[in-house]
């Protein structure tokens, strides 16, 4: 027997399945915890923000349609607005603007420093990025997912996204090789 | 195609690549001579991509999922007896003879569809979606203005519906033609007419009574108006991208980036054009459009009528907005425009947010040379850093970011053409700066400390701009408004149980109590709906009112400001409550 597709779950759960409720919890539980576990840099805290995505995604099943975004796509949504928000209340310093443009055009990489990268580098140099930056980086390399889905969460344009991978990516490769 | 798009695509097309199943060294080999510099960053999203991903604990796992599923099953059984009826008739009128009569209907409904797309626009053209929902933001619908609900992202708006941001909070609007509307925080605005008509025209009136809107108007088709209304003026596009925002309810601030903005008051009209910017005063002519100008850094002089501000004097008068009192040495935001003589005017002063240098003008080229630029009657100095984009020319509107020299010259960072599309980044100067003389107060620190010295994080962060927002808007002291924030509540957290308390005539401490009991703000904002509907009110605004002194200060009003100020507030529940 194969497994319920997404929408089929999607339109279960909107009628109050509980069951369709839990497997959806069960299918996208994983994405939103890496998304989570990367961009907020605490593993307790992605677990609670976790908890609280799938709350706001029952509670606003019934607004939901599959013609706005793809479900998950809608998923990460939430789950980044609840990481924006997590970040207002606890963050230690308010948020600085840096200039991404600016910052891209930084002195080419040295392609001799290696880098090695683990959990805890990773996080550790995402803590430095824009938050758009670091959205890119994990919604693209972490959870894999295409220009135009993370586009999509994001609310911006394909280019722009191509764009801004490049410069995140560059970026990030700067805070490695300085840690 | 420039040289970023390009190397943009050959990215793009090397992680391709590698999603596809290359290998990294296939991906590398095949990089053109012009993108060998992509080569670190193609290794490290291929090293992100191969990290082990990881898990959550499984118990917690197990956990939060019967959580979640007891929370859908409350919800379900929640759910009003009557849907529950409806569905039942439902499944007994879908016999065979009835979904034959269904098919019918539904097949003439389609053939009339068409026409009645053209003749009355869209379906659903007199709703807009909301999307990038941060934070407390309220939908008042039109049948019932008491009873706002917290916004959900890609909620539909109707016609008549209220949309409210909270204290650091914002929301978009996009309209069925493509055009969007933000919403900054602290900001009110209704849907009062939304209609699409012949063709696809769309016509839209907006009431703004509070707060900051950016509008992006897609260039409408014949018959279709787009129309902001404030309590002092109205702005009337065609097609632009342009800023309203209410000052108070007698003072409005217009501006436009591109486009042509018709702003009229008292039988009176101006035009904007690219970059320009007026002020509006309820019960008078529109003031003469100017070009916009916004600085941030320390006022140095306070001196009426000229103030001085990161290096630039500028009028202050009776007409200018200032939230909360800045003093010299305090660091302030100040808006306004660049008359024709040269005169800076400020139409609104407010604490500033960041200890940054953030220098901006607008303006139309009227000289370029090698490292100099006329901009509007003022000289602006350019290096190697500067960028230019959208390759403005002699007569056009730009926008400048620019810094001030030790030796008071300007130095551009940023000239962008008005019609350049790219997407407009703020340039933030760092400061302190060798070539930079702009002191900034850096944003106090005591904002900053760890929450559990309350009183010491009070005293010594009254000077939080978004505080001083607050306590300006709910007519409170500052420090009751820091006293919360030092307790650990955010400021959307605190300009809604103020709202709250407002509405229903409560303090905000009882609203504080309610969170620290463990209740949801969604569910203690329904109880002071129901609070309200057994006590009915002659009227009800859902702005706060500034009649209204809720908790004033609390040596004051005893008993009616923030409780002991030791305790931090109990973690907000995280799990679904039985």
């Amino acid at each position: 027997m194969t497994d319920p597709s997404t929408p089929d779950l999607v339109n279960r759960a909107q009628k109050g399945s509980p069951a369709a409720v839990g497997a959806l919890y069960a299918r996208f539980q994983p994405n939103i915890y890496r998304y989570l576990f990367f961009r907020t840099g605490s593993a307790e805290t992605a677990e609670d923000l976790t908890g609280e995505v799938f709350l706001r995604m029952v509670e606003n099943l019934p607004e939901y349609r599959p013609t706005q975004a793809p479900f998950l796509a809608w998923l990460y949504r939430i789950a980044r607005n609840l990481a924006i928000d997590h970040h207002r209340r606890t963050s230690a310093h308010p948020e600085t603007e840096i200039d991404e443009e600016l910052e891209a055009t930084a002195e080419p990489l040295d392609d001799t420093i290696q880098v090695n990268l683990t959990h805890a580098a990773l996080q550790q140099a995402l803590a430095s990025l824009q938050e758009a930056q670091r959205d890119v980086i994990v919604l693209r390399f972490i959870e894999g997912m295409n220009i135009a889905d993370t586009a999509a969460v994001l609310h911006r344009t394909q280019d722009s996204i191509k764009a801004l991978q490049r410069r995140a990516l560059q970026a990030l490769r700067q805070t490695l090789s300085d840690q | 195609m420039n040289e970023h798009t390009t190397l943009d695509e050959l990215l793009q097309q090397a992680l391709a690549s590698l999603e596809s199943g290359a290998s990294l060294d296939e991906v590398l080999s095949a990089l053109p001579p012009e993108a060998a510099r992509l080569a670190p960053a193609i290794r490290l999203a291929a090293q992100a991509r191969a990290l082990s991903m990881p898990q959550m604990n499984p118990v917690a796992f197990q956990y939060q999922q019967q959580q979640i599923m007891n929370a859908a099953q409350q919800r379900s059984e929640a759910a009003p007896a009557r849907r529950q009826g409806l569905f039942a008739r439902s499944r007994l009128v879908f016999t065979a003879g009835g979904a034959l009569l269904i098919i019918l209907f539904i097949c003439s409904a389609l053939s009339l569809l068409g026409g009645a797309t053209y003749l009355f626009g869209p379906p659903g053209a007199n709703a807009a979606e909301l999307t990038d929902v941060q934070g407390f933001v309220e939908v008042i619908p039109v049948s019932n203005a008491a009873n706002g609900a917290f916004a959900a992202e890609g909620q539909r708006v109707r016609q008549g519906s209220t949309i409210r941001t909270y204290s650091e909070a914002s929301a978009t609007l996009v309209f069925f033609d493509g055009s969007r509307t933000v919403l900054a925080p602290d900001s009110q605005l209704t849907l009062t007419s939304l209609h699409g008509r012949w063709g696809g025209a769309m016509q839209a009136r907006l009431d703004q009574s509070a707060g900051s809107t950016s509008h992006t108007v897609v260039p409408l088709k014949p018959g279709g108006f787009f129309q902001v209304n404030t309590p002092a003026g109205q702005a009337a596009v065609q097609g632009t991208i342009f800023d309203v925002s209410v000052l108070d309810s007698q003072r409005s601030f217009f501006t436009v980036t591109r486009g042509k903005v018709a702003v009229q008051n008292s039988g009176s009209e101006v035009l904007l054009t690219d970059g320009q910017a007026t002020f509006v005063q309820s019960g008078l002519s529109p003031e003469k459009p100017g070009y916009q100008f916004s600085l941030q850094g320390v006022l140095q002089i306070k001196a009426e009528p000229l103030w001085r501000a990161a290096n630039t004097s500028f009028l202050v008068d009776t007409q200018t907005r200032i939230i909360g009192n800045p003093q010299e040495g305090d660091s302030i935001l100040v808006a306004g425009r660049i008359l024709g003589d040269g005169q800076w005017v400020a139409d609104l002063i407010e604490p500033a947010k960041q200890g940054k240098a953030r220098l901006h003008l607008t303006g139309v080229v009227t000289d370029i040379k090698t490292d100099l630029w006329k901009i509007s009657g003022n000289n602006l100095y350019t290096d190697a850093d500067t960028q230019i984009k959208g390759d403005p020319q002699v007569g056009d509107a730009v926008r400048v970011q620019y810094v001030i020299l030790d030796n008071g010259d300007w130095l551009a960072r940023l000239i962008k053409h008005l019609d350049d599309p790219t997407e407009e980044e703020s340039v933030v100067e760092e400061l302190p700066k060798a070539t930079a003389t702009v002191e900034v107060l850096p944003l106090n620190e005591s904002t900053l400390e760890p929450k559990n010295d309350t009183q010491r994080c009070v005293e010594r962060g009254g000077e939080h701009p978004v505080a001083i927002k607050l306590a300006d808007q709910h007519d409170v002291s500052l420090e009751e408004i820091m006293s919360w924030y030092c307790q650990g509540y955010g400021f959307g957290e605190i300009d809604l149980a103020y709202s709250l308390a407002e509405q229903s005539e409560q303090n905000a401490s009882q609203i504080f109590d309610l969170r620290k009991s463990g209740e949801s703000w969604g569910q203690i904002k329904q109880e002071q709906i129901e609070r309200l509907t057994r006590t009915p009110k002659p009227s009800h605004t859902p702005l706060p009112s500034k009649t209204v002194k809720p908790g004033g200060n609390p040596q004051d009003n005893p008993g009616n400001g923030p409780p002991e100020k030791t305790d931090k507030p109990d973690r907000p529940t995280k799990t679904p409550k039985k």
